[in-house]
């Protein structure tokens, strides 16, 4: 045997009134357990003594003895040391004491005649209490596992319930919490097997199955009827038990009440959705606006064209050789009406023009926005290069005047505030972008602090971009300069 | 001054302005109006063979460079004379383009429309000088920017000109390439130095033609 073997005796307890007995005995333990220590208990007082000491691995007990028998010697050790094992032997014949004994729960006897068979009654027995040890231990851990499970599940918000996927099929557990949750109690349950089917929401049912089924799914939101008819939303997780051969022969669950949060996010998406028609109603109308204000203007600026602009004209022509045909005291004055004659006729033109510019229609963005920098340059200073890389691509008219528009802002931010010396208008169609950038090397500003009070109109232009499905990138450095991008997706 | 007066058509739907002009011309002993117009379809059923015509572009039946292109067709020998409110440099291209020997603005026509008239009858070419200026302000001539001819260029200046060409900021350019916004500043002022250029539109010119985009 192994040194470190636990189920190698190291102290015995030898209880025989008999001297020519016990040295029978302990000469045959000895010989199997060289190194065993053994008690020996001829009394009730040395008997009282050794179990009040410590370290008996094993009792080995006569029956018959004139001041007890081994029955009453094993009752009082088991009583006090329940896993300790005890070993009787008996005479020849008196075997129905060995059968009362066993009943009794004593690990093994031996007859007197048989005493080789003793070192092995001993390991046996020792292995079968350790044995019995360990069993009780894991019963008692289990036992403590189920009662904490209950424990969690009885007092659970939740609902906990095992149902059996076997015949019988039903619940095997439902918590008390289903009542307050469903409206129907545990033994409601109990008594039907169907009713966790019959309460769920016809259109969630087959939902329902696939998480009770553990078909790959393993939790899901699902409405149920309550008693009373009310709808409630719960989320349902599972998970499978089976028998040795895979086969699924219960699931555990537990459902939580998300009705609340369901109703709570129901009602943010809602809001998120009517924030959005909201921002695309606006947006309509925004349009429209914008549209209309468009429409005015070119109606204004029909007008003054074809009214003033025309008149103003005619009295051009009539002034024209006024000075010359006119007395000589009155050659100035006439002189004078001639000229601002001249100069009503330019103001309305570039009135006219900066109503609605006309070539924009006609001739597309990047005229209508060399037109601009040409006005622009009867009184800027900076130099200003615009470069087409459209390669004469036309998009929609309502697409040209918000490009004209935002280019036109930024052109006019440039040369009021920027004091820049250059500024530059790329204008380009690339990958199915319509892009403008407008660029000054002026002293910038901080765009936060800008976007923030709008003084240059950023918003506008963010504004009429959104339009046209377009974006708009404001990058400023102080000293660096200015750039301005809009950027407009086109079939 | 020749011995014949300028036979002289005039084109533009506002009845008031066609007053002052005939006003204006009949003036002038050198100067006949033979025929009026409100629309290039009338311009075109009249009959007479004018030296010139006066002819606003836009019009209730067409407009900009067509109607010249129509009045040259109807009449090859008369010089077409555009007197208008469109100032558009493009379209006083496309005029000069379709054949219109002369381009005036109405604020201009008290005081240049008869030397305007007499110098096209003569078979010259009138632009009012401000026009002249926008026109060669425009012309975007192949080659024609002030770059440099063969300028050093280290790999990453071309990357940053790439980027530049193709529209974005120095802000995202400094994002793709892992660079602070300062680098690609100072790359951005490293090849405006070297290639001479002043605008963003120069340096999208250069790497257009420099095969970079």
């Amino acid at each position: 045997m192994r040194e470190d073997d636990p189920l190698r005796p190291h102290r015995a307890l030898l209880i025989d009134d008999n001297p020519d007995d016990r040295e029978l005995i302990r000469r045959e333990l000895i010989q199997a357990f060289p190194d065993l220590e053994i008690v020996e208990v001829v009394d009730e007082a040395t008997f009282v003594e050794a179990l009040d000491g410590d370290g008996v691995d094993v009792i080995v007990t006569d029956y018959a003895m004139g001041w007890t028998n081994g029955l009453d010697v094993f009752r009082r050790i088991r009583e006090r040391y329940p896993f300790l094992p005890v070993v009787m032997f008996t005479d020849t014949g008196n075997e129905e004491v060995a059968v009362e004994g066993l009943k009794a729960g004593i690990e093994d006897y031996v007859l007197k005649g048989h005493l080789a068979r003793l070192p092995p009654a001993v390991i046996g027995a020792m292995s079968s209490a350790a044995q019995r040890m360990s069993l009780l231990a894991a019963e008692h851990a289990l036992r403590k596992s189920e009662e904490h499970f209950r424990s969690l599940a009885e007092n659970a918000a939740d609902l906990v319930y095992r149902y059996r996927l076997v015949e019988p099929r039903g619940f095997e557990y439902v918590s008390p919490s289903a009542t307050d949750i469903t409206g129907y109690t545990p033994e409601e349950h109990y008594a039907d097997p169907d009713l966790g089917h019959k309460i769920v929401h016809p259109d969630d049912l087959a939902l329902f199955d696939a998480v009770s089924r553990g078909e790959g799914i393993s939790h899901g939101r699902i409405r149920w009827i309550r008693k009373d008819g009310r709808s409630i939303w719960m989320e349902s997780r599972t998970s499978m038990m089976a028998d040795e051969s895979g086969r699924p022969i219960a699931v555990a669950g537990i459902a939580r009440d998300v009705t609340d949060t369901v109703i709570a996010e129901q009602a943010v998406e809602a809001h998120a959705r009517e924030l959005g028609r909201v921002a695309e109603e606006r947006l309509v109308l925004m349009r429209k606006l914008v549209h209309a204000q468009e429409e005015e203007r070119r109606r204004v600026a029909l007008e003054i064209h074809d009214g003033i602009g025309q008149v103003l004209t005619s009295i051009s022509l009539f002034a024209a050789d006024l000075p010359e045909v006119v007395p000589e005291e009155h050659r100035a004055r006439a002189e004078r009406v001639r000229e601002l004659a001249q100069r009503a006729i330019a103001d309305s033109r570039e009135l006219v023009w900066n109503l609605r510019p006309p070539d924009l229609e006609r001739l597309g963005l990047v005229p209508a926005i060399r037109h601009l920098v040409e006005n622009l340059l009867e009184r800027a200073t900076e130099h200003i290069d615009v470069l087409d890389e459209t390669e004469g691509r036309r998009v929609t008219p309502e697409l040209e005047t918000v490009v004209f528009r935002i280019v036109q802002e930024a052109l006019s931010n440039a040369t009021k505030y920027a004091r820049a010396s250059s500024i530059s208008v790329v204008v380009a169609v690339r990958d199915g972008v319509l892009s403008a950038v407008v660029e000054d090397d002026g002293r910038g500003f901080e765009v936060e602090a800008v976007e923030a009070s709008d003084g240059v109109g950023l918003g506008g232009m963010r504004e009429r971009a959104a339009f046209v499905g377009g974006n708009l990138v404001v990058e400023s450095a102080k000293d660096v300069g200015t750039v301005i991008r809009l950027e407009v997706p086109i079939p | 001054v020749s011995e014949r007066p300028i036979q002289v058509m005039l084109m533009d739907d506002h009845n008031v302005v066609r007053e002052g002009l005939r006003a204006l011309l009949e003036r002038q002993a050198d100067i006949r109006v033979i025929a009026e117009a409100g629309t290039v379809a009338e311009a075109e059923a009249a009959e007479a063979d004018p030296d010139v015509i006066v002819a606003d572009l836009v019009l209730p039946d067409d407009r900009g460079a067509d109607v010249v292109r129509r009045l040259r067709e109807r009449f090859p020998r008369s010089a077409v004379l555009v007197l208008t409110m469109v100032d558009n440099p493009t379209d006083v291209q496309l005029c000069l383009a379709a054949g219109a020997k002369g381009y005036l603005l109405k604020e201009a026509a008290g005081a240049e429309l008869t030397d305007a008239v007499r110098a096209v009858a003569q078979g010259q070419e009138y632009l009012q000088p401000a026009l002249g200026a926008a026109l060669a302000r425009w012309r975007e001539v192949p080659g024609k920017a002030r770059t440099r001819g063969s300028v050093d260029l280290s790999d990453r200046e071309r990357e940053v000109l790439r980027l530049i060409a193709l529209g974005h900021t120095n802000a995202e350019i400094a994002r793709m390439l892992f660079l602070s916004v300062r680098t690609v500043e100072n790359h951005r002022a490293s090849l405006m130095h070297k290639l001479g250029v002043k605008t963003r539109a120069d340096l999208v010119r250069h790497a257009n033609r420099s095969g970079l985009v």
